[in-house]
């Protein structure tokens, strides 16, 4: 530490000492760190270190004073509870002003809710009464004699209650409500049928396509085919989805009014018919699932296994090839459908000059193969076109292939295969090459034309 | 050394020091090292605290070498005080020597 910082940090500490007192004490610690410095011949940061620690040293020179040595601490401490109280009392008084303000709030609400329940229910009672008479009337009207003293006198009153606008408003106002909460019920219910005819339509196309399913696998099983597991699931899904279909159409509201269709002895009997159906339903769906499974893995899968195999032959295809004195040919790679086949350059001298023949190991199929013979110059194409220089010709020989029908060939085969290997339970992964070798023959004195191409 | 002799016996050496004649203090911390090892953080707080006490007086002399130095003056309280620490010490002293002393005879 420098003497500016020992300093620095003793008046900070001892600021409670008054002024010239301090520098007082400063300055003759000051002389005595420039002697030892001189004498001792050490440095600024050594002298005063022999100071030792600075909060021992400022506890020391304040206990001189009598002064209490924590006194900030205790300071510090107290203001914190202060702070504390205050925080508390502050806490308070919000708990209590909030409880306040709700109480008020709920009074105001209170009051507020009692006055318009008071509106409401004199509204009401006027609605009522207005409904009263008027159902009266239509009694008069239907049943009892109009003649009565009684029905007259109430007929004379009604009159006369009539002519208040008041009465006629809210007979008014009641007849537009039931008008419209009869609307609405009425819309609610025909959404509600559609709804459920919906479904009922939706349950019965499922039925219909797995009773479809049903009838194919009832084929196919019969063909020897391992089919039971999803005959049983189509099964099964039929019924309970019949059963489903037929229980939602009791959902179905009618008119209120209509004699009900069941009497509730055939209507209990349909129910359970309904729920036993779709038990069996779930039962056999299960049951096909299982069996289905098991089925399934008892299937074996034989790996990849070529088609057509056996039926190997080889044919020759000419390519011309118009040669002049310099030149190279170059041989095309030929993709059989699986993989690109390389083509090996055989010298044979039966081959006349000026041709390439190609000997084609391959599938007895459909496809026809052909030679062509492109030839371009062999250019430097780094160079740009004006400096281009003419090294020679370039023979591009291509496999071509003519698919012709051999697709649809190909397909009607496999599916034979497929469906016999069905039977026995056995999956493969099929896959026919097309080419299996290509030999390329030509003359020994056509060399010079093979060298040098990749 | 134990550092509770140091203690005990400091306001003893420093009393006789300037007893014998006035000191600033880097002569006096010098001179209390001929006798103890200490501090000047020691020192200088025992000083102080002595002074409040009256058993000092300071006062600022010129000095020729150079900044003006505080010199430390016993004062009567102060010569009362190192007599009777003197007398204090001497006879702690004596006990001490002599427990050590019939000790010895029977140490095994």
């Amino acid at each position: 530490m420098k003497k500016d910082e020992f300093f620095q940090i003793l008046r900070k500490k001892l600021a409670i000492i008054e002024e010239n007192e301090l520098n007082d004490i400063l300055s003759e610690y000051e002389q005595h760190i420039a002697m030892k410095m001189e004498n001792g011949k050490i440095t600024e940061e050594e002298a005063i270190k022999d100071f030792g620690n600075i909060e021992e040293l400022v506890a020391e020179i304040l206990e001189s004073y009598h002064v209490k040595v924590n006194y900030n601490a205790q300071l510090k401490e107290e203001k914190q509870a202060q702070f504390k109280e205050s925080a508390k009392e502050l806490g308070e008084n919000t708990k209590h002003f909030c409880g306040k303000v709700v109480q008020k709030t709920k009074e105001v609400l209170k009051n507020g809710w009692n006055s318009a329940k008071v509106c409401f229910e004199k509204i009401w009672n006027q609605i009522k009464k207005v409904v009263k008479v008027e159902r009266e009337e239509q009694m008069l009207l239907l049943g009892t004699d109009k003649r009565l003293p009684e029905n007259i006198q109430m007929m004379q009153e009604k009159q006369r209650r009539g002519s208040r606008w008041f009465q006629k408003l809210t007979s008014w106002v009641w007849k537009v409500i039931r008008g419209c909460f009869r609307l609405g019920m009425w819309a609610i219910k025909i959404a509600w049928n559609l709804f459920i005819a919906g479904i009922v339509f939706l349950v019965g196309i499922f039925t219909c396509i797995m009773l479809y399913i049903f009838g194919a696998s009832l084929v196919f099983l019969v063909m020897d085919y391992p089919l039971w597991g999803v005959l049983l699931v189509s099964l099964g899904t039929v019924i309970f989805s019949a059963a489903v279909a037929i229980a939602l159409t009791f959902f179905i509201k009618r008119r209120k009014g209509k004699k009900a269709i069941f009497s509730d002895k055939t209507k209990t009997i349909i129910k359970i018919g309904i729920v036993s159906f779709a038990g069996i339903g779930i039962l056999l769906t299960g049951i096909g699932t299982g069996i289905g499974v098991m089925e399934f893995s008892t299937f074996v899968y034989g790996g990849e296994q070529p088609i057509f195999e056996e039926e190997k032959t080889t044919s020759k295809v000419i390519a011309e090839i118009p040669l002049e004195n310099t030149g190279k040919i170059e041989l095309e790679e030929v993709y059989n459908g699986h993989e690109f086949v390389k083509a090996e350059v055989t010298f044979d001298a039966s081959v006349p000059m000026g041709q390439v023949w190609y000997e084609i190991e391959r599938n007895q199929n459909e496809i026809e193969y052909f030679a062509v013979v492109e030839n371009y110059y062999e250019h430097d194409y780094d160079q740009p076109e004006e400096e281009q220089q003419y090294k020679g010709e370039i023979y591009h020989v291509r496999l071509g292939q003519n698919y012709g029908d051999s697709n649809l060939k190909l397909m009607m085969q496999l599916k034979d295969k497929f469906m016999k290997d069905l039977k026995e339970r056995k999956l493969y992964s099929y896959y026919s090459d097309d080419i299996k070798s290509i030999k390329v023959l030509a003359n020994p004195q056509m060399k010079q034309y093979f060298e040098g191409i990749k | 050394m134990n550092a509770q002799f140091k203690k005990g016996v400091l306001e003893l050496i420093v009393l006789v020091s300037v007893g014998k004649r006035d000191m600033y203090g880097y002569e006096l911390v010098e001179e209390v090292s001929k006798v103890v090892d200490v501090k000047e953080g020691t020192i200088y707080p025992l000083l102080k605290r002595m002074t409040n006490e009256h058993y000092f007086e300071t006062y600022l002399k010129e000095s020729t070498e150079g900044p003006t130095r505080k010199y430390y003056h016993i004062t009567a309280m102060g010569i009362l005080q190192r007599n009777r620490l003197v007398d204090e010490w001497k006879d702690f002293q004596n006990r001490v020597c002599e427990f050590l002393e019939n000790d010895k005879g029977e140490e095994k």
